[in-house]
């Protein structure tokens, strides 16, 4: 009997250690290839990369690569970034809003104040003495906002007030109110401080007839008109001197500026007529006329009077009102 | 019998040994020149410049941006503004994977400036410029501030705005009257002094001269370089702030006169002037007033014999009819020394100065 015997294998066959040698090489070129797309595409080179990315062709090579390590949609805003520019839209200034009621605090050398802006002309209106000229009391400012649902107000014209006890019963000159007049005669020639249909200030000497036929819907008499179509015309030279004032005035956009400047107490002197043209001029004002000062000089808002009236019995009774509704 | 030979286990393990170790070497040194290669074109950009000062605004780093700010464009805004106003801009902006796009890609070269996008959306625009070989960056900003003040100083006075001493770019006129004497006729009586202009300011700055106190005037954007009123000095000219103070209250409401407040003042005076022509007679009747918690602050002196400061009280005036009402008052006053006497020259109503009010 033979026994075949069997090969003995000694060592490693040179297929098999050929074989583990290209698996070795393939997965090192394999592994550095990888490494290296890695570190181009996605590696800590940001400047070369992008670079590369702004700059392949599409279908190149490249490209692919990059498909490996991007969506489509990443790659698309690399290479097109839909940029917006913040500071272009930010430098559009946002126009003020419409609604809005702006309250600015004023100072001059012998007076404090406050100015009212309302940007929208529309709210403004004359509100006026349910009783006027019959004898009866005129009210607060206060109670010709609250009666008329408005939020805020400055008294407006004068009234007869003989050694400073008139009870504002009867207005001074002519009240126009929602169109028609309350208070004067048609004839009657004065200074007229009104707001036409257009809600335009309007100031000027004029009778009440024409008042209403320039289609003023609301006035009151007072006075001196101090800006007239941006000029100043009003000679300050013989002013009377420092005392509390009430103004009104209109800018070029429509805005009104309503102001009240304190005085006659220690913490607030008075102004001049200069300072009142200073400072609408200062607010561009397009028209501005004096409205009744003195003891009458209040303001009030939302339910709060804003200023330091004259009197320690709080504010007057007047027989109209400029109101915000 | 056959034996097949192949190679022994151990050349082979070796063969494998040396193999692994080329790969491994030859991975390294391909990996190392691409990752070289970025670097080197890295270096040509000046992106690790811009990611660099963008990390510092990350980490709110500022104080050495501030210097390279206040160095560059001379201004005179604080530490503490710049801050304020770099936050403004980079408060809410998210620093990862920001973007920086040139602004002219048409110009040659990297300097120029380029918008910071993060998430598509522009926060920023950077300014680059090289200088000595380094990339230096700068956030442009909108403003860099636009408040004016004039320091009315004396000529030796060294003056200093957040620590910066001014040049005398920052001089506007020399050997003027001191605005003290703005609303007071006769300025020839003026004490002079050098009065400087600066401008662009984030918020009011800090105005300091060795030696000197500063004051701020209580109606313009002025300062005033003065002596600390010491002494004698000091006391009169706080009884006679004080006793002007009482006498304009106690005229307004009618409780004093007209001649005792004016007799105060010099001729000359536009407040004198213009009280005149206040009339009292319209308050309201009371049964008293009180004049109370009066305090000088702020008083100094400029020039030899010029005082300027500042007078709080509350003045009460009371009425059992109407209850008291009470003012908490502030007033600015200028005096001069005229004829062996301190007399007022100006008035300056500023009821802020009360902390009452505040």
């Amino acid at each position: 009997m033979s026994k075949k015997r069997k090969a003995k294998k000694s060592g490693i066959s040179a297929g098999a250690l050929s074989g583990i040698i290209l698996v070795m090489v393939l997965a090192g070129a394999g592994i550095t290839g990888t490494l290296a797309l890695n570190s181009i595409y996605r590696g800590p080179y940001k400047a070369y990369t992008r670079h590369l990315l702004e700059t392949m062709d599409e279908g190149s090579l490249q490209y692919k690569a990059a498909g490996l390590f991007y969506s489509q949609a990443e790659l698309d805003a690399i290479r097109n970034p839909q940029l917006t520019d913040q500071s272009e839209q930010s430098a559009e200034v946002p126009s003020a809003d419409q609604d809005a009621i702006e309250i600015i605090d004023l100072k001059g050398t012998t007076f404090e104040g406050k100015l009212m802006i309302v940007h929208d002309p529309s709210r403004v209106f004359v509100a006026c003495n349910p009783n006027m000229d019959s004898g009866a009391p005129g009210y607060s400012v206060e109670k010709y906002i609250q009666d008329n649902n408005a939020i805020a107000g400055i008294n407006a014209g004068g009234f007869e007030d003989a050694g400073g006890n008139g009870n504002g019963g009867t207005a001074y000159g002519i009240v126009i109110h929602d169109g028609k007049l309350i208070s004067g005669t048609p004839g009657e020639f004065t200074p007229v401080i009104g707001i036409n249909n257009a809600n335009q200030l309007v100031v000027g000497d004029m009778t009440a007839q024409q008042a209403l036929d320039y289609d003023i819907r609301d006035a009151v008499t007072f006075g001196p008109v101090f800006i007239k179509n941006w000029e100043v015309v009003f000679e300050t030279g013989r002013h009377p001197g420092l005392n509390p004032r009430t103004v009104i005035g209109q800018r070029y956009d429509g805005a009104f500026l309503l102001m009240v400047l304190d005085g006659r107490q220690p913490s607030s002197f008075g102004s001049t007529y200069q300072d009142i043209i200073d400072i609408m001029q200062q607010y561009d004002a397009v028209n501005a006329a004096n409205l009744d000062g003195g003891n009458s000089t209040v303001m009030v808002y939302d339910g709060e009077t804003l200023n330091t009236t004259v009197s320690i019995k709080g504010d007057r009774r007047v027989p109209t009102a400029f109101i915000v509704k | 019998m056959s034996k097949k030979q192949g190679i022994p286990t151990g050349t082979a393990l070796a063969m494998i040994g040396l193999i692994l170790a080329i790969v491994i070497g030859a991975s390294a040194g391909v990996l190392a020149l691409v990752n070289g290669k970025m670097s080197a074109y890295e270096k040509t950009t000046p992106d690790a410049a811009l990611q660099a000062y963008m990390k510092q605004i990350e980490k709110q780093d500022y104080t050495e941006l501030y210097q390279q700010f206040q160095t560059r464009t001379g201004s005179l805004s604080s530490e503490a503004d710049f801050t304020a106003a770099m936050n403004t801009i980079y408060g809410d902006v998210d620093f990862k994977d920001l973007n920086y796009v040139k602004d002219d890609k048409s110009a040659e070269g990297y300097e120029g400036t380029y918008g910071v996008y993060s998430k598509g959306r522009k926060v920023s625009t950077l300014n680059l410029r090289k200088e000595n070989e380094t990339w230096l960056v700068e956030t442009v900003m909108q403003s860099s501030g636009n408040l004016s003040y004039l320091i009315d100083a004396p000529a030796e006075a060294q003056v200093k705005v957040n620590g910066i001493l001014l040049g005398s770019d920052y001089v506007k006129e020399t050997k003027v009257p001191a605005g003290t004497f703005d609303r007071y006729k006769t300025s020839s009586a003026a004490p002079t002094v050098t009065r400087y202009q600066i401008s662009e300011l984030m918020s009011q700055p800090e105005i300091t001269a060795e030696g000197y106190v500063v004051v701020k005037d209580a109606y313009e954007e002025r300062f005033y370089v003065g002596q600390a009123a010491s002494g004698e000095i000091k006391s009169a000219g706080e009884k006679t702030m004080t006793a002007i103070a009482e006498a304009a209250a106690r005229y307004a409401t009618g409780d004093g006169g007209l001649g005792t407040l004016t007799g105060y003042f010099l001729s000359g005076s536009e407040f004198a002037a213009k009280i005149r022509t206040m009339d009292n007679q319209w308050y309201t009747g009371h049964a008293g007033v009180k004049f109370e918690n009066a305090e000088v602050l702020d008083l100094i002196q400029i020039g030899e014999h010029d005082l300027v400061g500042k007078v709080i009280f509350d003045y009460t005036v009371l009425s059992n009819t109407y209850g008291n009402r009470t003012y908490h008052c502030g007033y600015q006053i200028v005096l001069t020394h005229s004829s062996g006497s301190w007399k007022a020259i100006d008035l300056v109503v500023n009821n802020d100065l009360n902390p009452a009010n505040n």
